[in-house]
């Protein structure tokens, strides 16, 4: 009479499951390894703000797709409006900037100015008269403090409006009106990331950075 | 902080353009921008505070109200 009382099955090592075993590690460890690059990240999550009314336009890096670019050529050139009301914008980054980023919060996805001659325009048309309220809000990581255009609908032929500036005087920020510059006590924290929003309505200009009046 | 009463005093088409002035001066932007978004409206603070909220995990070294 032969009594069994080990049903544990016995795990031994042989060709085939090794294979197995060796495919399983090396699979780990490259996911494990690679990093995006021009494309989305573990942690670029699609991101719901919930802010009733809706935009008129966002323009999300993390939608991009497509190889870095800083320094070479534009090799993404359309910008999606991730807002649906398709007012995509066009990249011209022909003489350096464009696509950077690896989608990490040490290297977030973004759009590299140069400074020179890197814009996108798009085809929301934000004038007073269409817009009689608007409000505008942007992460940015500015690299200068040179007189420069952050967002702008000013300069239009017949006009001269709204624009979000550098003040390379005082290097703070700046709001443009069709009179004169304001330019805030708000200072430009060169080489970090801060959020910036200003508000346009009938009765005053509000300008924020990083949820700080 | 307020900064005045903005004009509306033109009828004229003008684009959103970000990096530099929309009439195409000289005035570039040197510097980066990871996001951004026109709301037709005035938000309030409370929500442009939350939208900066939203988006904070992804840059090191951000900071929300």
């Amino acid at each position: 009479m032969i009594i069994e009382i080990n049903h544990q099955p016995q795990f031994k090592l042989n060709k085939n499951n090794f294979i197995i075993i060796s495919l399983i590690l090396t699979t780990s460890i490259l996911s494990s390894c690679v990093k995006p690059y021009g494309r989305h990240s573990s942690t670029s999550n699609p991101i719901s703000i919930n802010i009733a009314g809706g935009a008129s336009l966002i323009l999300d890096a993390n939608t991009l797709t497509g190889t870095t670019s800083p320094g070479g050529s534009c090799s993404v050139s359309r910008w999606n409006d991730s807002s649906g009301a398709g007012n995509t914008g066009t990249i011209n980054c022909a003489t350096g900037g464009g696509f950077a980023g690896s989608g990490i919060p040490s290297d977030p996805f973004r759009i590299v100015f140069n400074g020179l001659s890197t814009s996108v325009t798009t085809f929301l048309n934000a004038q007073p008269n269409t817009m009689a309220s608007s409000t505008w809000v942007a992460w940015i990581k500015p690299a200068s403090t040179t007189f420069q255009e952050i967002l702008s609908i000013d300069g239009h032929t017949g006009a001269f409006n709204r624009t979000v500036m550098i003040d390379n005087a005082t290097q703070d920020f700046g709001v443009f009106n069709p009179f004169n510059s304001i330019f805030t006590t708000k200072p430009v924290d060169l080489g970090a990331w801060q959020f910036i929003a200003v508000t346009f309505a009938p009765s005053d200009i509000v300008f924020t950075k990083n949820g700080i009046l | 902080m307020n900064l005045g009463v903005p004009p509306n005093y033109t009828s004229t088409l003008q684009l959103f353009t970000i990096g530099r002035s929309a009439g195409g001066f000289i005035d570039f932007y040197n510097g980066a921008i990871a996001w951004l978004a026109v709301y037709p409206r005035a938000l309030t603070t409370s929500e442009i505070d939350n939208t900066c909220r939203a988006l904070l995990f992804r840059f090191n070294g951000a900071t929300c109200n």
